[in-house]
């Protein structure tokens, strides 16, 4: 479904992003961590043509994303609050996002009866713009939204980083829930290595821009992940 | 303590965007500022001598205008004088009292363009006051009261922008006078230079204005000294009151969400309230005008009375939706549909200005073809322009902030200013080939013909601007990130 081919990403002369093949196939939902500057936020800004690749391209669906629009009919994203509008309340919101993908007042209003629950009353007719809500509630609002219109493609930047500890589990349910019914790609990125072994069928590490670990995931992930990055702390003592 | 703010100032000057843009705008910017403070400085010194030829005593004369300069510096200050602020959140927790930081904002404050171009008129007008034999006493009371006024504003100005709507109600009063006093209906003069001329008679009446501008320091630290909390900075603004659906917008489709967004933007935040309430002020632009002779100066009353929406508004676009660009670059929403949606809008608000305009037509026939015209003009011409320039123009807008002197810095580049030439001077000379080779019918015909033909040509300049916009997307999503 998305595939990259040598991807690079230099910035004035640092090379931050170094993928020589990932290939994701429909259905699959990938998990994306490694430490901070490793360039999980660079490689989901490619996917969304909001920067330009220094070499190399990114096919999503068999359409590069570069020079053409269509995938984005089908895919959703939210990767920070440059992805949120602050002056409008959050059914305005989902109303705007929903109508942009061919939803109607209606749909939408049944979509999101569906999270009642991660939305505690805190985000629902509480007559507030979102630019006045809490960091969490914020993100709650935009991870919503980036599930709506049955995109084929989600891609969600830390999805459970501000987020307290219900909600994350919350969250990891509805993701869980997604990614089983393998009918379409979820990449997420997280530094929360159980949440995202728990949801993720795959994992990829990147460490300094290029893949260093590509896992199928099983039991024994989350032990072999958390080896890797206390070895990492390890071998930067010695 | 004072000697770290100022560093910290400083640093924060110099390294912000401001710095980078390039040598030929800041040469143009240095000498259209030196110009203005050479005139005000001619008209310092020479206002004396040439108010004296005319037969008018000098010091009566300004005592006459000083009330409508204070008046309007209060609005300009309103409109373009930044707010004194620090960021002050980070110091908060630090070893700081308050009342150390509140006094260097207020203090800051002082420091800015609005309290110093007046000296470059008081000063040497006072001076001459002197040497021309004027009581030496009653020109310092006098010239006292005048700086006190200055800071005066100064004050009210931050007062006034703590506190919102006071500036409309202003705004519309001095409008109202200006207008009264123009057509010579009500002399509010008669009752105002008494009193201005009384702090010459009786300097220490001076005492009064300072006393005023001290009151309004207090009063303002007081009320930062209330509010300078961190759960101020996260306050909750709930019970919002705007609940307007727009559901005739919907029937619109993907446009009509686009429309709707806008619409909203416009309302629910300061900057583009402020700027589409100021386009509208523009249609009273030309009632200042009404006899004047040269020409070319009525095509651009004409221009800016009909387009002052479309040229505010469309030199920003995208740069409103700076804050969210990447969503709605992500979306599947097409360039095509993104830029008519903002084009629509634009459109709507030169027809609005068109309509409300109509009361020229009681006043002044021929300037008011020439609004149609230009209006026509506008929609199918400057308005494909301005979009091209809006693409150039990518800067991060706070769409809480107010607006800014001289527009935001970075939005000077050479593109725009080459720009400026089909949009401002283009109509200017289609104006005067027809004029003088047939006549003003002719004129205002070609200029609405040319607007016509744009419209027709509505594909392939919506082609052309798609393109551009493409092209400059990523360095646009790059230079919001620059808050």
């Amino acid at each position: 479904m998305i595939k990259s081919i040598n991807l690079q990403k230099i910035y004035s002369g640092k090379c931050v992003l170094n993928i020589q093949e990932l290939d994701i196939p429909a259905g699959q939902c990938l998990g994306l961590v490694g430490n901070n500057g490793a360039g999980k936020t660079t490689f989901f800004s490619l996917i969304l043509d909001l920067i330009q690749a220094t070499h190399g391209s990114i096919t999503n669906n068999g359409i590069e994303v570069s020079k053409n629009e269509e995938w984005k009919k089908f895919t959703n994203a939210f990767l920070d609050e440059s992805f949120l509008i602050p002056y409008l309340t959050p059914e305005e919101y989902f109303y705007f996002v929903g109508s942009l993908r061919g939803m109607t007042k209606e749909v939408v209003n049944d979509f999101l009866l569906d999270y009642k629950d991660i939305f505690n009353d805190e985000i629902l007719g509480q007559k507030k713009y979102i630019r006045d809500l809490s960091k969490g509630n914020q993100k709650k609002v935009g991870v919503i939204g980036a599930l709506m219109g049955n995109p084929k493609v989600i891609i969600l930047d830390e999805p459970f980083a501000n987020l307290d500890p219900t909600t994350q589990f919350r969250l990891r349910k509805i993701l869980k829930t997604l990614a089983e019914a393998k009918d379409k790609v979820i990449l997420i990125s997280s530094h929360d290595l159980m949440h995202t072994t728990d949801v993720c069928d795959r994992i990829v590490v990147l460490s300094k821009g290029t893949i260093v670990k590509d896992i199928q995931t099983n039991p024994e992930t989350l032990k072999d992940l958390e080896g890797y990055f206390s070895d990492h702390i390890e071998s930067e003592i010695d | 303590m004072i000697g770290q703010f100022l560093k910290l100032e400083w640093k924060s000057f110099t390294r912000s965007s401001m710095f980078n843009y390039n040598m030929a705008v800041k040469i143009i910017l240095g000498i259209i500022a030196a110009f203005y403070l050479m005139v005000f400085l001619m008209m310092g010194f020479l206002a004396y001598y040439g108010m004296e030829e005319e037969g008018y005593e000098p010091l009566i004369t300004v005592n006459q205008y000083i009330i409508f300069w204070w008046l309007s510096d209060l609005v300009f200050r309103y409109f373009l004088q930044k707010m004194p602020v620090m960021k002050v959140k980070p110091l908060l927790t630090q070893p700081i009292t308050r009342k150390t930081i509140i006094h260097y904002l207020l203090t800051k404050s002082i420091v800015s363009f609005f309290n110093i171009y007046s000296l470059f008129f008081f000063l040497p007008f006072a001076i001459t006051l002197i040497i021309e034999g004027y009581s030496w006493i009653g020109v310092l009371g006098w010239y006292l009261a005048m700086r006190g006024l200055v800071y005066l504003n100064n004050f009210l100005n931050i007062a006034i922008n703590n506190k919102n709507k006071v500036f409309i109600f202003v705004a519309i009063v001095l409008g109202i006078l200006a207008l009264l006093q123009y057509y010579n209906f009500f002399d509010i003069t008669a009752w105002t230079t008494p009193i201005f001329q009384a702090f010459y008679d009786y300097p220490w009446l001076c005492i009064f204005i300072l006393g005023i501008a001290y009151y309004l320091y207090k009063y303002n630290y007081s009320y930062y000294l209330r509010s300078l909390y961190l759960d101020d900075e996260v306050q909750v603004h709930s019970a919002i009151e705007d609940q307007r659906e727009f559901s005739w917008l919907d029937r619109f489709g993907l446009v009509g969400a686009l429309l709707k967004n806008d619409i909203r933007m416009i309302l629910r935040n300061k900057r583009p309230k402020l700027t589409a309430l100021s386009s509208f002020l523009f249609i009273g632009y030309g009632l200042f005008f009404l006899n004047e002779p040269s020409e070319a100066f009525l095509v651009m009353i004409a221009l800016i009375v009909s387009g002052g929406f479309l040229f505010n508004f469309g030199n920003y676009v995208p740069s409103w939706d700076s804050s969210y660009y990447p969503l709605l670059m992500s979306q599947s929403v097409h360039y095509k549909q993104y830029l008519f949606s903002k084009w629509i809008l634009m459109v709507l608000g030169t027809v609005i200005s068109m309509v409300i305009a109509i009361f020229y037509a009681f006043l002044n026939q021929k300037l008011y073809l020439l609004i149609l015209a230009l209006g026509v003009f506008n929609i199918g011409f400057n308005s494909y322009i301005t979009l091209l320039s809006g693409a150039y123009t990518k800067v991060y807008i706070d769409l809480s902030a107010g607006l800014k002197m001289f527009g935001e810095k970075q939005a000077f580049n050479v593109t725009n200013l080459i720009l400026i030439i089909p949009k401002l001077v283009f109509p200017i000379i289609i104006y005067i080939i027809f004029r003088f080779v047939y006549d003003e019918n002719a004129a205002f015909i070609a200029l609405a013909v040319i607007g016509l033909i744009g419209i027709v040509l509505f594909k392939p300049a919506f082609y052309i601007l798609e393109k551009v916009y493409k092209e400059e997307k990523y360095d646009a999503i790059q230079a919001f990130k620059q808050k």
